[in-house]
C-alpha cells in the first residue's frame, strides 16, 4: 500500500493494482477490511472520488466485497484469483516486452534461455 | 444543491476580461480552476461570491439569486489571496483580527480547528499581515477557507509561497475536511502537477473564456503525447485534435486530444504516451508561444 | 443581522477607546499649558476635549474604515445593504456615547461651564454629525479615487493641525480655558444653517456611500 504513485498509468488503476500486490503478498489477507476509500485518498492525497473508483474495479473483479455500513473486505479465494490474472497476463506484460527488446539487441533464444537460466526465480 | 453562473461577462474599463462563462457547480466536489496568470480566475471566483459584480450575467445558488442575498451568501465562502503590501489596508492588521472578524461573519466558524490549525502551522497570530511572508498568508486563506464551513468553499492560490511540506500538508487537511464533510471546494491553483491529482473536475479559464470543464480523469485519459518520425506522426494523427507541435530535425511530437472513439493509429511507428494534466494544460493554453 | 451588529458594535467601543486617548492627549497638553490647575473647572471642561477627539477620531477611522473594513466585511460574506446599514449603526452609535459621555459629567459636576455645556449638546450633535459625514465621504472618495481621497485627508490633516495649533498658541498667550471658554459659549445657540449642514452631510454622505458601495469592487 506504500508504493508511489507515477504519472504513466492512471491513478484508479494504481490503486487497484496496489492493493491487488497487497493481498498478493500477504499484507492483506481474506475476510479482512481493506482501507477506506477516505483513508486511501489521504495516503495518496487523491480524489476519494478516484480512489472510490480504483476499489470499484476490485469489487466488480469479485476480489474485494462490500460489507453495507462496515467497509470493504477480502473475499474469500482473491488471492488465488489475482494470482491467475496475473499470470494470464504475465506473457503479454513480461515475455512480450523482454523478446522485443532482445530481437533489437540481435540475442537469440538459445542466449535467452540460458541468462534465464543463470538466475533463480 | 448546486451552483450556477449564467453567461457571465465582466468588463473593466471597456476590457472584457471575462466572456460569457456559464458553469454549474455540483454539491460535494473538488474542483480545480486552472488558467495562466491573466485568465480571470480571480475575477471569475469573485463574481461566484457575488464581492464583484457582473456586467451582465447572472449567478444563483439553488435557484436563488447571491447577489445580496444574506442566505445565500452565507453558505459560500470566498478565502482570497492575501497580499498585504504596504497599499493594502491590511498590512496594518495583525493576523489575529483578521481570523477574530472571520468568525464573526461565517456563521459556523470552528474555532476549535482554527486552534488547531493556527498550531500545526505554528503561525504566529499576533503578527501585522504587512510583515507576513506569502507562505503565512497563504496559510491564514487556508484557515479561514476551512473553518468557515460555508458548503461552497473557493480558494485563490491557497499554496502560493508555501514550502513542499507546508503543501503535503494542505493537501491532507482538505482531503480530510472534504471527506468528513462533503463540501464543495474549489481551488484555483498554479501549481497543477501537485494538485491534479485531488481534483475530481477541472475547470480550465483561458483569456477569460471556459475552454474545458469535466471530469479532471477523463480529460487526462482523452490526452496522449505522439512521437517520431514527422511524417509517421502526422500520419497516425492525421483527422484527430493535435496541440502543441514540437519539432526537432525529423523527429516530431504533438500532444493529440482524442474524442469519444477516437484513437492514434498505432500501427504506425510512433510512441504514445500518458500525459499529465499539466502537460495537458500547457498543451491547451499554451499554444502562443509555439507557435 | 445580530454578526453584523457584533462586529460594528465592538468597531465603537475600539474607536471610542482611541477617541479617550485623544481626548487624555489633549488634557495633557491643556494642563501643562495651564498655570494651576482648578481641578472642577478641568473636569467640566474635559467633555469638550472628548468631542475634539471624537471629531479627530471619526475623521480618521470613518475614512479608514471605508478602505479596510467595507472589502474586508463584503470579502466574508456579508451584503452591502448591511455593510451600509451597520456603517450608520457605528456612525450613530459613537456620537450617542460621546455626547452622553458629555452629558453625564455635565450633569454630575454642575457649574457655569456645565450648564452652557448642557445647553451646547444639540450644536455639538450637529458638529459631530457633520464630520462623520465628512470623515466618510472622504474615505469613499479615497476607495474610489486614490489621489482625491489623498488630497482631502491631507487638507483634513492640516485644518485640524492648525486647530490644534491654535488652541497650543492659545494656552500659551493667557490661559487655555478662558480662550476655549469664549470660543464654546457661541456652541449654545443652534443655528438653523448648522441643522440645515448636518442634515444635508448626512444626505450627502448616504447617496455617496450608496452609490460607491453598490457596484464596489471587493479588493484586499
Amino acid at each position: 500500500m506504500n508504493e508511489r504513485l507515477t504519472e504513466q498509468k492512471s491513478i484508479y488503476l494504481q490503486i487497484s493494482e496496489m492493493i491487488e500486490t497487497d493481498i498478493l503478498r500477504g499484507i492483506l489477507l481474506e475476510e479482512e477490511q481493506v482501507p477506506s476509500t477516505n483513508e486511501l485518498a489521504k495516503l495518496y492525497t487523491i480524489n476519494p472520488a478516484t480512489a472510490a473508483k480504483g476499489v470499484n474495479l476490485l469489487v466488480d473483479g469479485g476480489i474485494l466485497y462490500k460489507r453495507r455500513g462496515i467497509g470493504m473486505f477480502v473475499a474469500k479465494g482473491a488471492r488465488d484469483k489475482i494470482l491467475a490474472k496475473r499470470r494470464a497476463a504475465f506473457a503479454e506484460n513480461h515475455i512480450a516486452p523482454l523478446l522485443a527488446e532482445a530481437r533489437s539487441l540481435d540475442i537469440s533464444k538459445e542466449e535467452l534461455l540460458n541468462m534465464i537460466g543463470e538466475r533463480t526465480v | 444543491m448546486s451552483l450556477i453562473c449564467e453567461k457571465i461577462v465582466k468588463t473593466y474599463s471597456g476590457k472584457e476580461v471575462l466572456h460569457d462563462v456559464s458553469l454549474e457547480l455540483k454539491e460535494s466536489r473538488i474542483y480545480g480552476l486552472i488558467g495562466r496568470n491573466g485568465a480571470g480566475k480571480t475575477t471569475l471566483l469573485s463574481i461566484l461570491t457575488a464581492q464583484n459584480p457582473t456586467t451582465s450575467g447572472t449567478v444563483s445558488l439553488d435557484g436563488q439569486p447571491v447577489w445580496e442575498n444574506r442566505r445565500s451568501l452565507a453558505r459560500l465562502c470566498f478565502s482570497r489571496e492575501l497580499n498585504a503590501n504596504a497599499e493594502s489596508g491590511l498590512a496594518a492588521m495583525k493576523a489575529k483580527e483578521y481570523l477574530r472578524i472571520a468568525s464573526t461573519y461565517y456563521e459556523d466558524w470552528d474555532k476549535e480547528m482554527e486552534q488547531k490549525l493556527v498550531k500545526l502551522f505554528d503561525l504566529n497570530v499576533k503578527k501585522k499581515m504587512g510583515k507576513m511572508s506569502k507562505g503565512m498568508l497563504s496559510m491564514i486563506t487556508i484557515i479561514v477557507a476551512l473553518c468557515s464551513k460555508a458548503p461552497y468553499t473557493f480558494l485563490d492560490e491557497p499554496v502560493a509561497g508555501l514550502d513542499v511540506v507546508a503543501r503535503e500538508q494542505f493537501y491532507k487537511l482538505l482531503l480530510e475536511e472534504y471527506a468528513a464533510s462533503g463540501r464543495t471546494f474549489v481551488i484555483s491553483t498554479h501549481i497543477i502537477e501537485e494538485a491534479a491529482d485531488i481534483l475530481e473536475e477541472v475547470i480550465i479559464l483561458h483569456d477569460g473564456k471556459v475552454i474545458l470543464e469535466g471530469d479532471t480523469q477523463t480529460f487526462v485519459d482523452s490526452a496522449c503525447y505522439v512521437s517520431g518520425k514527422a511524417e509517421e506522426v502526422d500520419a497516425a494523427t492525421a483527422g484527430l485534435e493535435t496541440h502543441h507541435p514540437e519539432t526537432i530535425g525529423r523527429s516530431k511530437g504533438v500532444t493529440v486530444f482524442l474524442k469519444p472513439g477516437q484513437q492514434v493509429d498505432e500501427t504506425r511507428d510512433v510512441s504514445v504516451q500518458p500525459v499529465s494534466l499539466q502537460r495537458a494544460f500547457v498543451a491547451l493554453c499554451g499554444e502562443e508561444e509555439a507557435k | 443581522m445580530k454578526r453584523n451588529l457584533k462586529f460594528w458594535t465592538r468597531f465603537t467601543w475600539e474607536t471610542a477607546g482611541v477617541d479617550l486617548a485623544i481626548a487624555a492627549l489633549i488634557s495633557l497638553f491643556a494642563v501643562f499649558g495651564a498655570e494651576g490647575v482648578n481641578l472642577k473647572l478641568f473636569v467640566t471642561v474635559a467633555p469638550y476635549f472628548l468631542c475634539i477627539a471624537t471629531i479627530f477620531g471619526m475623521m480618521m477611522i470613518n475614512s479608514g474604515a471605508h478602505s479596510i473594513y467595507v472589502p474586508l466585511l463584503l470579502s466574508m460574506g456579508e451584503t452591502r445593504r448591511n455593510v451600509f446599514l451597520g456603517f450608520r449603526y457605528y456612525q450613530a452609535l459613537l456620537i450617542t456615547v460621546a455626547t452622553a459621555a458629555c452629558a453625564i459629567i455635565w450633569l454630575a459636576v454642575p457649574g457655569e461651564v456645565s450648564s452652557v455645556g448642557l445647553r451646547s449638546l444639540p450644536t455639538l450633535i450637529c458638529i459631530l454629525m457633520i464630520t462623520a459625514s465628512y470623515g466618510s465621504i472622504v474615505g469613499t472618495i479615497f476607495v474610489k479615487w486614490k489621489w482625491a481621497g489623498t488630497v482631502m485627508i491631507i487638507l483634513l490633516c492640516g485644518g485640524l493641525g492648525g486647530l490644534v495649533g491654535f488652541l497650543g498658541m492659545a494656552a500659551s498667550m493667557e490661559t487655555l480655558f478662558s480662550t476655549a471658554l469664549s470660543m464654546v459659549s457661541h456652541l449654545k445657540e443652534l443655528p438653523h444653517w448648522m441643522i440645515l449642514t448636518a442634515f444635508v452631510s448626512v444626505g450627502l454622505d448616504l447617496l455617496f456611500q450608496w452609490l460607491i458601495l453598490r457596484r464596489q469592487e471587493v479588493r484586499l
